[in-house]
């Protein structure tokens, strides 16, 4: 089988879904069972043969190339996007949505897949890019009231920082050949000679912003609570879920690697800017009466807390770190999910809209429950094994930045359970809506399950995810 | 993962003590609750017996032969030389705390069947409550810290569910919600300590980190001071240490058992087991120990006081098993971890009754709790909770030969010993803690009264709310017998042995309790109205012993201003003005591309492709002229 497969198959289902009107949903399905299916492939394969599966085509015109390859980073992040892609497809099986709807997902799997899977800059950023649009639409089209301003602001915001991204490439590009002589995008051959100076200092720094936005790191954030509040239960699933991890995803695969010293010398800012992301992410969170921006603000402080553990350049804080990635894709996602779930229902998203839910609807609190005590860092849930070894990484380094993360998963169930509490433990208030919120169907418990089971397994026995993710990153580490 | 000198003989009893219950709350969760929820406690209870024999078990091979184990299990969190495991440990220490949770935990599972009964979420409540039973264990069987701080954790999460068990009542739910944020707030010095002592020693397992610290191999003695303070920080946390104590006594708002589990045998215990488990860490740590001493001696005092004052008859025991946890982190300040857990095993039995027959009070009542204006005179209607009451009320008290008097003379003992200051508080710990339980005897089941209702309303439960109690305060004559035994098996797993009993010391204890006694019977029997006409005729002074002298209004200040900086940076700065002014109106041309964007919709994409295309253009250039 072939890795291009992997993204071609879902961007080929998005053509022919945006073309087949009402058999869509179905393609989509089917194209992102099969897509899932063949990530796990290389798994069936055995891991230690991942180099095996790469290709390589011939240069074009500047040294652009098309290359892909797998390792121990991009394969979870595969399966993750792969599997969040069919959930919410299930998850929106009922809903009354146009063909486009089936294609724009469909067409977000295939870029999101490409930019996990290229080796080639010119590529990755392609890929990155095109990512952006089907988002764009997503958001723009079938979000909530104010969509089309979150849309816009996202689609600048992100683009501004993509812009800045693409700059820096083009520095490493042109300082390569100015060194060697050869035009190459490929991103092994990129490595060295790196660029130094203040050329080098100037295009790293646009690279943690162009990465920066997508994160996000705090001062460049403000698109993402618009932007998630504003899309539809899928689109912040996707968002959250996988969308926020390129922004990592690129600092590990580009950022580190070709600029391990300057990011070793920047450490206090960069890891600094991580930690205030952290504390400021929950203490928006706390602020926040919309159930939606409240989970927006908290990925704010979770995705902090994957570079803490990056920047720290342990092996227990990479292997951490990118472990918080997947994570956050699973426990933002089930909480996305579940708050679309009481929208659907009761077309309201604020904490004081609901009460007393527990007695109605239980799975749905169930689920909830779960997933808010793994996103607070419950021992024995997925969370805490991605922090607590983020964070002894960077105990190790700078301890101050180690102190302000503790402080901020204290901070996190000061703004998660008096949600909880107000959402489904609290009597209904005036105006509550939840006499029309029933429990969830069979079919959304059965994804909410599959969401929840990896969280407990992750939390219990990392271990063999660990090991993956280790042989993807841990050769960063110092 | 390999065992180094082969399998242990005793493996088998303590893996099933995690096991019991873990299959009892995978088959009531899965099968019973949807199937048929009112015989959720059946395969609870099954596992609780199984729990106690082999606690039961484990504790007298342990004392008989001498064994004990500390082997590793599973991998948890691995990232390669970098490791965390799960374990089991099976020491004097470990066992002694095994086999008073397991064994009050049980009586008390089986009181609450009767309790419970008709309550509408029996099957939840059951689930939560056995979750508390288990993580208890796993804490006391962990091998390391990480491991303790998972179930340490747990014991925080299943107390959340359980105070709020009622969580149609606002007090309920506020009560949950400040112990799980107290707790987490003690928690914090709790991860930071794991995160210093992993960067020290590479390792947080108990065996290994100590045996460093015996070989004074130790890379960097002030974090590891550091992280003795912390752990310190974090047991105030769980066992209600002033300033963090506020929580114990507010925690009243979940069902009667709960409190009674929680306050004898699980959680707030905890804090008390970890400085004994780390006693080779913080008792080297200059200054450390006279600080536990101080915050002991002081919360004891303070509690006490405060429980004095207290109405409400679950209240009174609260403040006193806060006042009760002083004294043993006091006993641990004086060096003595094994007065401190000997205190601990005698309070379960006599504190876990006493909860017991309030709740049994209540319950006839068909109240959460009762206060003192609701009985009196209870001695004739209720004789055989009468009976235990006295039991306890006499082993908390300190009076010979009942469980306390064993525990609390040894730590007299070392506050004698100390001299100062200490001796002082230990003589005034022992007349407050016979005090204020001798009034709650003396109101509660004499009298009545003039200002009580009286006995009339009240009847005895039945066999399942009697027959455990009997058992606790049986328990709470008797457990200090074994004090030698005790002695000896915990100075096995290094924790020094018990002070001799000494005549002089016994004589200035029972002198101090008799004190308390005789003024709870004055000022209860002697004067049966004092306890009403004082707070009508100083009404400041009651409020401001309501208050908890100022602290209340204090901590109320302090969450207050959480709330406001995060709303202050949450909603005001974050929202109106950064995103608003720097974000969406810098540069303007942003906005008027954005109110562009909105007018063409969709149709807008088009000129962003343009745009980039010539960005892009524009960059290429650039690139390549350089």
């Amino acid at each position: 089988m072939s890795l291009s497969a992997l993204w071609l198959l879902p961007a080929a289902a998005a053509l022919l879904a945006a073309c087949c009107g009402r058999q869509a949903r179905a393609v989509a399905l089917g194209a992102a069972a099969a897509t899932l299916g063949m990530s796990l492939m290389p798994a069936w394969a055995g891991l230690d043969s991942l180099s095996r599966l790469s290709y390589a085509g011939p240069a074009w015109f500047y040294g652009i190339r098309y290359s892909v390859a797998v390792d121990g980073l991009s394969l979870p992040l595969l399966w993750l996007t792969a599997f969040l892609t069919l959930i919410v497809i299930l998850f929106s099986w009922r809903g009354r949505f146009s063909s486009g709807y089936w294609a724009a997902f469909l067409a977000l799997e295939a870029a999101l897949m490409g930019v996990f899977l290229m080796r080639d800059l010119f590529f990755f950023y392609l890929f990155w890019e095109a990512a952006l649009i089907p988002m764009f639409f997503i958001i723009g089209l079938w979000g909530s009231a104010n969509r089309r301003h979150a849309a816009v602001k996202f689609f600048l915001f992100t683009f501004a920082g993509s812009v800045l991204m693409l700059l820096g490439f083009l520095v490493i590009v042109t300082q390569h050949h100015l060194a060697t002589g050869v035009w190459t995008w490929d991103m092994e051959l990129l490595k060295s000679p790196r660029p130094g100076g203040a050329l080098g200092l100037a295009s790293f720094l646009a690279l943690v912003v162009g990465f920066g936005v997508k994160v996000p790191l705090v001062p460049l954030h403000t698109w993402l609570p618009d932007a998630h509040t504003e899309a539809p239960v899928g689109g912040s699933v996707m968002l959250a879920g996988v969308m926020l991890k390129m922004g990592v995803y690129g600092f590990l695969r580009v950022a580190i690697p070709f600029f391990p010293e300057l990011c070793w010398r920047l450490l206090p800012w960069l890891g600094g800017v991580a930690a205030v992301g952290v504390i400021y992410g929950a203490l928006c969170a706390m602020a926040q009466q919309d159930l939606k921006r409240l989970v927006a603000y908290s990925s704010v402080a979770h995705l902090g807390f994957c570079l803490l553990g990056i920047f720290s350049r342990t092996q227990e804080g990479l292997a951490g770190g990118s472990l918080q990635l997947l994570n956050h894709g699973l426990t933002t996602g089930a909480l996305f999910l579940l708050v679309g779930a009481l929208y659907e229902r009761g077309h309201k998203r604020g904490l004081s809209d609901f009460g007393g839910l527990a007695g109605r609807a239980p799975w749905l609190t169930f689920f909830f429950g779960v997933s808010i005590f793994a996103s607070i860092g419950l021992p024995g849930l997925n969370g805490f094994v991605g922090e607590f070894m983020s964070l002894a990484g960077m105990m190790v380094r700078l301890p101050v930045l180690a102190l302000a993360g503790v402080i901020g998963v204290t901070l996190a169930a000061a703004y998660a359970l008096p949600a909880f509490s107000a959402v489904f433990l609290a009597e209904p208030g005036e105006g509550s809506v939840s006499a029309m919120i029933s429990d969830l169907s069979a079919l959304e418990a059965l994804t909410l399950a599959a969401l929840v089971l990896p969280m407990l397994a992750i939390g219990l026995h990392p271990g063999p995810l660990l090991a993956l993710l280790r042989s993807g990153v841990g050769g960063l580490a110092l | 993962m390999a065992i180094p000198g082969g399998v242990p003989l005793l493996l088998l009893p303590a893996l099933a003590v995690l096991l019991a219950p873990v299959l009892a709350l995978l088959f009531g969760f899965f099968i019973l609750r949807p199937a048929a929820p009112r015989r959720t406690h059946l395969p609870i209870l099954l596992s609780c017996a199984v729990v106690a024999a082999c606690a039961v078990l484990i504790v007298s091979r342990v004392y008989l032969f001498g064994e004990g184990f500390d082997i590793p299990v599973a991998h948890w969190m691995v990232a390669g030389a970098w490791s965390v495991s799960f374990g089991l440990r099976v020491d004097g220490l470990s066992s002694v705390m095994l086999a008073m949770v397991a064994v009050v935990g049980g009586l008390i599972h089986l009181w609450a069947c009767e309790y419970m009964a008709h309550d509408e979420g029996f099957s939840r409540f059951f689930l939560a409550f056995h979750l508390f039973f288990l993580s208890m264990i796993g804490l006391v069987l962990s091998n390391s810290y990480v491991e303790l701080y998972l179930f340490w954790e747990l014991t925080g999460l299943s107390s959340y569910l359980l105070i709020g068990h009622w969580y149609h009542k606002a007090s309920a739910r506020r009560a949950a919600f400040q112990a799980f944020m107290t707790n987490r707030i003690g928690d914090l010095g709790f991860f930071l300590a794991l995160l210093i002592l992993l960067r020290v020693f590479g390792d947080t397992r108990f065996l290994t980190l100590f045996r460093s610290l015996k070989a004074g191999a130790v890379g960097d003695p002030e974090a590891v001071t550091l992280a003795g303070w912390l752990l310190f920080w974090a047991a105030c946390g769980k066992s209600a240490q002033f300033p963090l104590y506020f929580w114990l006594p507010d925690a009243m708002e979940g069902p009667t058992p709960v409190s009674a589990l929680m306050h004898a045998a699980t959680m707030v215990t905890a804090g008390i087991f970890l400085l004994v488990r780390s006693w080779p860490l913080i008792g080297g740590i200059p200054g450390l120990p006279a600080a536990i001493a101080a915050v002991g001696a002081f919360t004891a005092l303070f509690a006490g006081v405060l429980a004095g004052t207290r109405r409400d008859l679950k209240r009174i025991l609260a403040y006193s098993t806060v006042s009760h946890l002083g004294i043993m982190a006091f006993a641990i300040g004086l060096s003595q971890p094994a007065c401190a857990i000997f205190h601990l095993v005698t309070h379960g039995f006599f504190k876990a009754a006493l909860f017991l027959c309030a709740g049994n009070i209540a319950h006839a009542l068909g109240q959460p709790s009762a206060d003192l204006d609701q009985v009196g005179g209870l001695r004739k209607t209720m004789p055989l909770t009468f009976l235990c009451f006295a039991l306890a009320a006499f082993s908390l008290a300190g009076i010979w030969p009942f469980a306390g008097f064993y525990s609390k003379d040894a730590i007299l003992d070392a506050a004698l010993a100390a001299g100062g200051w200490r001796a002082l508080c230990g003589l005034l710990i022992g007349a407050v803690s016979a005090f204020y339980i001798f009034r709650m005897l003396f109101l509660t089941f004499f009298g009545p009264s003039p200002r009580q209702k009286g006995p009339a309303h009240f009847h005895e439960p039945g066999a399942l709310g009697t027959v455990p109690v009997l058992f606790l305060s049986l328990g709470a004559l008797s457990v200090g017998w074994l004090h030698n035994g005790f002695s000896t098996m915990l100075s096995r797993s290094g924790v020094p042995a018990l002070p001799e009993l000494s005549s002089r010391v016994t004589l200035l204890g029972s002198a101090a309790a008799l004190a308390g006694v005789l003024l709870a019977y004055v000022l209860a029997l002697g004067l049966p109205k004092w306890d009403w006409e004082w707070r009508e005729r100083r009404p400041r002074l009651e409020r401001w012993l309501a208050q908890d002298l100022g602290v209340k209004p204090a901590v109320a200040a302090c969450a207050a201003f959480v709330r406001r900086l995060a709303g202050i940076l949450g909603q005001g700065w974050d929202k109106n003005i950064w995103d608003r002014w720097f974000i969406e109106g810098w540069p303007p041309a942003a906005l008027g591309l954005g109110e562009l964007g909105q007018e063409l919709a969709g149709g807008g994409l088009n000129d962003y492709l343009w745009w980039m295309a010539v960005a892009v253009a524009a960059l290429l250039y650039g690139a390549l002229r350089l």
